[in-house]
C-alpha cells in the first residue's frame, strides 16, 4: 500500500529547489498511516513511546498536544492529519520523533519506526509537485530501496504553522 | 488605631529575616563546637532580644514568652555556661521552627501550643545553672509600676543575667502618642531608640497589663508605655540621652540583693536600626519613580504604534518591555547564599535525627537569583542530597559540596561528593519527584557518573526567566494557570439552581448579580452544574467568570516556557508551564477570554 501511495508522487514534474544535497545520508525510517516515509537521522534528537500528551484547547488539528520531556514543554504534530493521510488505528507501536527545528524540539507522532537505510542523496529522486492534494510539498525527495519508496519529509515544511498564514 | 496592620506587618518581615539569620548562625556556631565566637553568640542573643521586644510592644504573648525562652538559652551559651552541642542547637532550632510557625498565624491570635518546645527550653536552661539558682528559671519576680497597682512580671533569671552584668534597673514611662505618634516615629524606631542606651527586659503598655479603661488614671489622649531597662549608665546620663522629665524614670529599688550583688560593667551601644528602616524607605521611593517612568515610556511607546510605522512602534514597546523585565528581575534578585543556606539546615536536621555525620559546604560566590526560584530549589535539592548520603558507602562524614557557576546566562549548579571514592561502583539516583520540582523551574537535571570525579549532579537554570504569579485551577482534566491580578473572587459550593442559559450566554446568578461565563467548549447547561467552583475574574473594569473542576484553588508562581511555534497563534494562552508533578499547564490570556464573552452577544445585565 505504501509503494502504491508513493507511485503517485512519482508521476510528476520534478522539483529542481529540493534534494539538491551531496554524498551519504543514513535515513530513519517510520510509517505515517501505511506510507513509508524518512528523513536523516541527524535531525532525529531522540524517539520516544512516552504518550503522556497533554491535549491543548484551541489548537490546529494536527497538534496533539504538548509532552513534558525532560523538563522542556515539546508540540507533538500527528505527521498524519498534518499530510492530510487518512487516519490509521492507534496502536501500541505509535512513537513520537524528536527532532530540533529552528532551535525547538517538536515532536511527529508516527505510526510505527522502522529500519535506517543507508541513501545517497544523488540517487534521491526530487519530490512530485502536482500531487492533488498539498502532500507534495511536505517531501525532500524520494528514495527507491529494494521495493520500497521512501518519501523523505521535508521536516521545516511540515512544521510550518499554516494557522498564521 | 496605634499599633497598626503595617506595624505589625514590619514585624512580620523583619522578624522572619531575624529569624533567617539567626538560624543560619545557630548551624556555624554548632560547627564551632566548644571553640565559638562569642561575638557571633552575641549577635543571635542580640537578634533574638529585638525579636522578644517587638513581640512585648505588639503583646503577641507566645511569641513573647518562647523568644524569652530561647534568648535565656542563648545568653547561657554567651556566657559560657552551655556548650552549643548539636543537641543544644536542635532544641534552639525547633524552637526558631515554633516562632516561625507563630509569626505565619500572628493574625489568627496565638493559637498554637508552644507547651513542649517551651519545656524543652527551660530544661536545657536549668540544666546548666548551679543548684542554687535552678529554681529562678521559674520564679517570677514582680517588679511594680509607679501606680502601685500593676506590676512587671520578670523571671528572676532574666533579672540575674543583667545584674551579673553590673547593670541598672530602670523604670521607664513614656506616652505612646506624644512621644511616637505626635512625632511621626514608628513604635519599632521607638523601641531600638530605647535599645541604644540599654537592654529592655521588658515593656508593657496594652490595655489589659495597664488595667481598663475605665481604671485608667490617664486621658483617652494617652497611652502609657512602660519599659523596664536595665544600662549601666546612671539615671542623669539616662535622662539626658533619652531626654526624659524626672517623672518619667524611675530606678528599681526593690531588694534584688537576693538575686546577685552588682558590679560596674562597661556600656554596650546598640545598632542604630533606625537607620536602616530609614534607608529602606528612600528605596523604595526610588523604585516608585522608577516605575512611574517606565509607565510614562510605555505609554509614549504604544502611542508610536498609532502614529508610527507598525515595527517601529513594536521595537519601542518591546525595549521598554525589556528594560521592564530587567528590573522586575532585578527586584527579586537576591544572593543564593542568603536563601541557599537553608539545605544546610535541612541536611543537619537529617544528620541529627539519622545519628549521621554529614558535611554540607554551599558555594554560591556572589551569584544572584529570583528569590522565588531559590526558595522552591531548598526542597528538591535537600533530597537529592540525603539520597546522595544514603548512596554513599563510608563510616565516616559524608562531604558534599553544592558549587554554583554562571556561564552564558545560564546558572549551573553542581552537586557532588567532596572524596569521589565514597562511592566504590557506578552509581546513579533514583531523582525522579526532586527532577519534576527542579524541571518545573523551566531548568535542566542530569547525573552523571565518573571512576575518577564519582557521582555529579548538574543543574542548569536560565538567568532570566519569567516568573507569572497566578491561580491553579483544573477544567476538563486540562490544567490552567489564572494570572493573580485577574482573579477577584473565587465561589464554591455552587448552587446549581442558579446556572441558566439566556440567549447564547451561560450565566451564574451570586448575590442578585448575573455573571457571564466564559466557555471554552461549547457546553450545554448541565454541563456547568456539575462544575465545582467558579472563579470571578477581573480584566479592566468587566468581570467574567471561568467555571472550573478544582475544588481548591492553589496560589503558586509559575515559570513560564514559551509556546511552541505551532501553538503560538493560539489566542487563548499566553505560555506554558511544568508543575511541580510534571503536568503540563497553560496560561490563559485573560483579555482573549474577555474578547470571546464581548463577541458573543447578549442582552443580559451582568456585573
Amino acid at each position: 500500500m505504501a509503494i502504491a501511495f508513493l507511485i503517485i508522487f512519482m508521476e510528476v514534474n520534478v522539483s529542481t529547489q529540493k534534494a539538491e544535497k551531496d554524498g551519504k545520508v543514513d535515513l530513519a525510517t517510520f510509517y505515517v498511516g501505511e506510507a513509508l516515509c524518512g528523513m536523516d537521522i541527524l535531525k532525529i534528537q531522540e524517539i520516544n513511546k512516552n504518550m503522556e500528551i497533554t491535549s491543548v484547547p484551541n489548537s490546529p488539528d494536527y497538534v496533539v498536544g504538548v509532552l513534558n520531556m525532560r523538563g522542556r514543554i515539546v508540540t507533538i504534530i500527528d505527521v498524519c492529519k498534518k499530510l492530510g493521510l487518512q487516519k490509521s488505528d492507534i496502536t501500541d507501536t505509535r512513537r513520537n520523533i524528536i527532532v530540533n527545528s529552528q532551535s525547538e524540539y517538536i515532536g511527529l507522532l508516527v505510526d510505527k519506526v522502522a529500519e535506517v537505510v543507508p541513501a545517497e542523496w544523488r540517487k534521491v529522486t526530487p519530490p512530485p509537485s502536482n500531487v492533488r492534494g498539498v502532500q507534495g510539498k511536505y517531501f525532500e525527495g524520494v528514495y527507491k530501496k529494494d521495493n520500497a519508496l521512501i518519501a523523505i519529509l521535508d521536516i521545516e515544511e511540515v512544521l510550518k504553522d499554516e494557522s498564521v498564514s | 488605631m496605634l499599633i497598626d496592620h503595617e506595624t505589625t506587618d514590619i514585624y512580620i518581615q523583619e522578624t522572619n529575616q531575624s529569624l533567617a539569620e539567626i538560624e543560619q548562625n545557630l548551624i556555624l556556631l554548632e560547627d564551632m563546637g566548644a571553640q565559638i565566637d562569642m561575638s557571633l553568640a552575641k549577635r543571635v542573643y542580640h537578634a533574638m532580644h529585638v525579636i522578644r521586644n517587638g513581640a512585648s510592644l505588639l503583646a503577641l504573648s507566645k511569641m513573647k514568652e518562647l523568644s524569652q525562652k530561647i534568648e535565656n538559652v542563648l545568653g547561657l551559651i554567651c556566657t559560657n555556661r552551655l556548650t552549643p552541642n548539636p543537641e543544644v542547637i536542635n532544641i534552639l532550632l525547633q524552637g526558631i521552627d515554633h516562632l516561625y510557625q507563630l509569626i505565619d498565624r500572628i493574625y489568627s491570635n496565638d493559637e498554637m501550643d508552644i507547651d513542649e518546645q517551651s519545656v524543652l527550653l527551660t530544661g536545657l536552661t536549668s540544666a546548666v545553672l548551679p543548684d542554687n539558682i535552678k529554681q529562678s528559671v521559674t520564679e517570677v519576680r514582680d517588679i511594680p509600676l509607679p501606680d502601685g497597682k500593676h506590676a512587671f512580671q520578670i523571671p528572676e533569671l532574666n533579672l540575674i543575667q543583667v545584674l551579673e552584668q553590673g547593670k541598672n534597673i530602670y523604670i521607664l514611662i513614656f506616652d505612646l502618642i506624644k512621644d511616637v505618634q505626635n512625632k511621626n516615629n514608628t513604635p519599632f524606631n521607638f523601641v531600638r531608640y530605647i535599645q541604644q542606651h540599654g537592654q529592655i527586659i521588658d515593656s508593657m503598655f496594652d490595655i489589659q497589663s495597664v488595667g481598663t479603661l475605665e481604671e485608667q488614671e490617664y486621658g483617652s489622649e494617652e497611652m502609657p508605655y512602660f519599659v523596664l531597662l536595665a544600662s549601666s549608665i546612671s539615671d542623669k546620663q539616662l535622662k539626658k540621652a533619652l531626654d526624659l522629665a524626672s517623672h518619667q524614670i524611675q530606678q528599681v529599688t526593690i531588694d534584688l540583693d537576693d538575686l546577685i550583688h552588682p558590679t560596674t560593667k562597661q556600656f554596650q551601644q546598640g545598632m542604630t536600626l533606625s537607620i536602616a528602616n530609614q534607608s529602606r524607605k528612600t528605596d523604595n521611593k526610588k523604585r516608585v519613580d522608577l516605575l512611574n517612568a517606565f509607565s510614562c515610556e510605555l505609554k509614549f511607546a504604544m502611542d508610536c504604534l498609532s502614529n508610527q510605522s507598525l515595527s517601529v512602534g513594536k521595537k519601542r514597546v518591546q525595549s521598554v518591555l525589556n528594560s521592564l523585565q530587567d528590573l522586575l528581575n532585578q527586584e527579586n534578585s537576591v544572593l543564593a547564599s542568603k536563601i541557599l543556606w537553608k539545605i544546610g539546615r535541612n541536611i543537619r536536621d537529617y544528620a541529627y535525627q539519622s545519628n549521621l555525620q554529614i558535611k554540607f559546604y554551599l558555594k554560591c560566590g556572589l551569584i544572584k537569583m529570583d528569590h522565588r526560584i531559590l526558595y522552591r530549589l531548598i526542597e528538591p535539592l535537600t533530597n537529592i542530597i540525603i539520597q546522595m548520603v544514603r548512596s554513599a558507602q563510608t563510616n565516616t562524614t559524608v562531604q558534599i559540596c553544592l558549587k554554583m557557576t554562571t556561564i552564558d546566562h545560564m546558572i549551573h549548579m553542581s552537586l557532588s561528593f567532596v572524596d569521589p571514592q565514597v562511592l566504590k561502583q557506578e552509581t546513579y539516583l533514583n531523582l525522579d519527584i526532586a527532577e519534576k520540582k527542579i524541571q518545573a523551574l523551566s531548568a535542566e537535571v542530569k547525573q552523571s557518573f565518573e571512576l575518577k570525579a564519582g557521582l555529579n549532579i548538574a543543574i542548569r537554570i536560565p538567568q532570566k526567566i519569567i516568573i507569572i504569579p497566578g491561580y491553579h485551577i483544573v477544567i476538563d482534566e486540562n490544567h490552567y494557570i489564572v494570572p493573580k491580578f485577574n482573579l477577584k473572587e473565587c465561589l464554591t459550593n455552587l448552587d446549581p439552581l442558579k446556572w441558566r442559559k439566556e440567549d447564547s450566554s451561560i450565566i451564574f446568578n451570586h448575590n442578585e448579580k448575573n455573571i457571564r461565563i466564559v466557555e471554552l467548549s461549547n457546553k450545554d447547561v448541565s454541563y456547568f452544574k456539575n462544575k465545582q467552583s467558579l472563579i470571578v475574574c477581573e480584566v479592566g473594569n468587566k468581570c467574567f467568570g471561568l467555571a472550573t473542576d478544582s475544588t481548591d484553588i492553589f496560589e503558586m508562581d509559575v515559570v513560564c516556557q514559551p509556546l511552541g511555534k505551532q501553538l503560538d497563534s493560539n489566542p487563548l494562552i499566553v505560555a506554558n508551564c511544568l508543575l511541580d508533578d510534571g503536568q503540563i499547564a497553560f496560561v490563559l490570556d485573560m483579555g482573549f477570554l474577555l474578547k470571546m464573552l464581548d463577541n458573543n452577544k447578549h442582552s443580559t445585565k451582568t456585573i
